[in-house]
């Protein structure tokens, strides 16, 4: 697990690297971290992740978007085209480590539609892993502002609400508005040779994600909302079983 | 301002952040070091550390922020150290890496159980020079439940909720009476949420609260050593509280000669998770650092 700051030196990003140490050399792999306050509590859950993938032979990178996490830029400047340039510069920051043009992308919520879309722009990524995708980003905005709007309620009763602040960090204008022209659905094929779709829903609006593809795979995992609230501050939680699922899988799609 | 990550400690385990000042640091500052809030990782609750941390570059601050053992980025310790112990070492081990670019004094930060740590290290490490102590001592103590009451009946909005049968005062007398014999409340899970089937994670970060004789014990001795102090506090939590019962008559010697501050926010959580808040908790513990530094520059 080596931390360093990696891509333009005007405007870098954090990132962690996970070294494969696993028996057999696997093509490296990029994770997407969620939006704002989701990201801080499932920090946990993609560290094991990355953990799980470096021990099966995947070279694995986390990191942060510009103006999130430790990665340098403004939270009141973050725009979503931004963030899927920095996960293609995560991808181009794995291929060159590994030597091998395959990478495999996995994103959790709103990282997963980041995911997606960079490995679209990426020309297609080797695997793809969605986990509980943000397919419609205006009903995600919508969840945010709702759930910023009972925190505030129930936990700093009197505060002011601004549209402009999801759950203690910034959701500037720029931002609501690339969130509102999000369909994960207008991508009209699944950009990956081989796309596995994690819902905890049957009715997981990431399952009608192209439906009649023959290389995605939509699979109903029980809830593990690791990006919530509510584990507070003294305890994480991970899905293991999950995150044990994405790794056989991803083992299995680059084979 | 430059960033530059690292690895530190005697196994090369911890993961750290190194903000600097675009012209270098300013070597009669002291150097500033955050401590993580429970398990959140060192960029802070809702990030507030990175935010303090480039602010203060400006001011020509050095600071450094890491993850103890088993939190964030850092790998677990191979030894059974208890955490009381390891996260004051550790603090001491990132406190040498700045000490080896030339810092001379340090500045703590720390939130939560990261303010209870900064107050460890603080007692063990004579150079520290000043703590920043944001809802220090998180425990309900005696008389906690009476002021939070009194505090929200005075609230007009707790009156129009009760009339509207939607008293968060009720609610909270009717949950306490549900947990009565389960051995502490836990917090009520939002619907939807459910029970994940989640397994623990390999490290939990244990409260190391002090009896409240030793808190105050504690602070007496921060007082005596001429530590800096700021104090900062949501206005309805319990550590608030404290600090009216328990801790400002400690602290009153410090605050009478300077070295002791106190800012008490209404309006906000734990976490300080309203942005107003946020700018609040930053210019205070900007300001206060800035004082301290022309403080020490001058004596």
């Amino acid at each position: 697990m080596r931390p360093f700051y990696f891509g333009s030196s005007s405007r870098p990003l954090f990132g962690v690297l996970h070294e494969a140490h696993g028996a057999r050399a696997r093509p490296g792999a990029v994770l997407c971290p969620p939006f704002g306050q989701e990201a801080l509590r499932a920090h946990r859950s993609l560290r094991e992740l990355a953990a799980r993938l470096a021990g099966a032979g995947f070279p694995a990178l986390r990191f942060d978007y510009s103006g999130s996490g430790d990665s340098a830029g403004e939270p009141a400047e973050a725009r979503l085209d931004a963030w899927v340039e920095d996960a293609l510069t995560a991808i181009e920051e794995v291929r060159e480590s590994t030597g091998e043009a395959r990478v495999a992308v996995t994103g959790l919520r709103l990282g997963a539609a980041v995911a997606a879309l960079a490995a679209a722009r990426a020309g297609g990524a080797a695997a793809l892993v969605l986990w509980e995708p943000v397919v419609d980003g205006a009903a995600h905005l919508e969840e945010l502002r709702a759930a910023h709007a009972a925190w505030i309620r129930d936990h700093a009763p009197g505060a002011a609400l601004s549209p402009d602040e999801a759950l203690g960090i910034p959701l500037p204008p720029a931002l609501a508005s690339d969130l509102t022209g999000l369909r994960l659905d207008g991508l009209e094929a699944p950009p990956a040779r081989k796309a596995l779709v994690l819902g905890s829903a049957l009715d997981s609006p990431g399952h009608s994600l192209w439906r009649n593809g023959a290389a995605v795979e939509p699979r109903a995992v029980p809830a593990s909302p690791v990006w919530l609230h509510a584990e507070g501050m003294a305890r994480a939680r991970v899905p293991g079983a999950l995150l044990d699922d994405v790794v056989a899988w991803l083992a299995g799609a680059v084979e | 301002m430059r960033e530059r990550a690292l690895l530190f400690g005697e196994a090369k385990s911890l993961a750290a952040v190194i903000t600097e000042p675009a012209g270098g640091p300013d070597p009669r500052r002291p150097a500033i070091v955050f401590l993580d809030a429970g398990i959140l990782h060192h960029v802070g609750p809702n990030r507030v550390h990175v935010r303090l941390a480039r602010e203060l570059a400006r001011d020509g601050f050095v600071s450094v922020r890491f993850d103890f053992s088993g939190i964030g980025d850092s790998r677990s310790r191979a030894d059974a150290l208890p955490f009381a112990e390891s996260a004051v070492a550790e603090a001491r081990q990132a406190m040498d890496v700045l000490a080896a670019r030339g810092a001379a004094s340090f500045l703590l930060f720390g939130i939560c159980s990261g303010a209870d740590t900064a107050i460890r290290a603080a007692l063990e490490d004579g150079r520290v020079a000043g703590a920043a102590l944001v809802e220090p001592y998180l425990v309900e103590g005696p008389g906690y439940t009476l002021y939070a009451y009194r505090r929200k009946i005075l609230n007009p909005l707790s009156w129009w909720r009760l009339l509207r049968g939607r008293s968060e005062i009720l609610e909270t007398l009717a949950a306490r009476r549900r947990a009565g014999n389960a051995g502490g409340a836990e917090p009520a899970a939002r619907p939807g949420e459910g029970r994940p089937p989640l397994e623990a994670a390999a490290d939990e970060v244990p409260l190391i609260l002090p009896s409240r004789g030793e808190a105050a014990r504690q602070v007496r001795a921060l007082v005596e050593k001429k530590v800096n102090l700021c104090f900062v506090y949501a206005q309805e939590g319990p550590a608030y509280h404290n600090w009216l019962v328990l801790l400002r008559r400690e602290a009153r010697p410090a605050v009478r000669q300077g070295r002791a501050r106190l800012l008490v926010l209404a309006h906000t959580d734990h976490v300080f998770t309203p942005l107003a808040a946020q700018d609040r908790l930053v210019a205070a513990v900007r300001g206060w650092a800035n004082d301290v530094a022309a403080r020490t520059t001058a004596g």
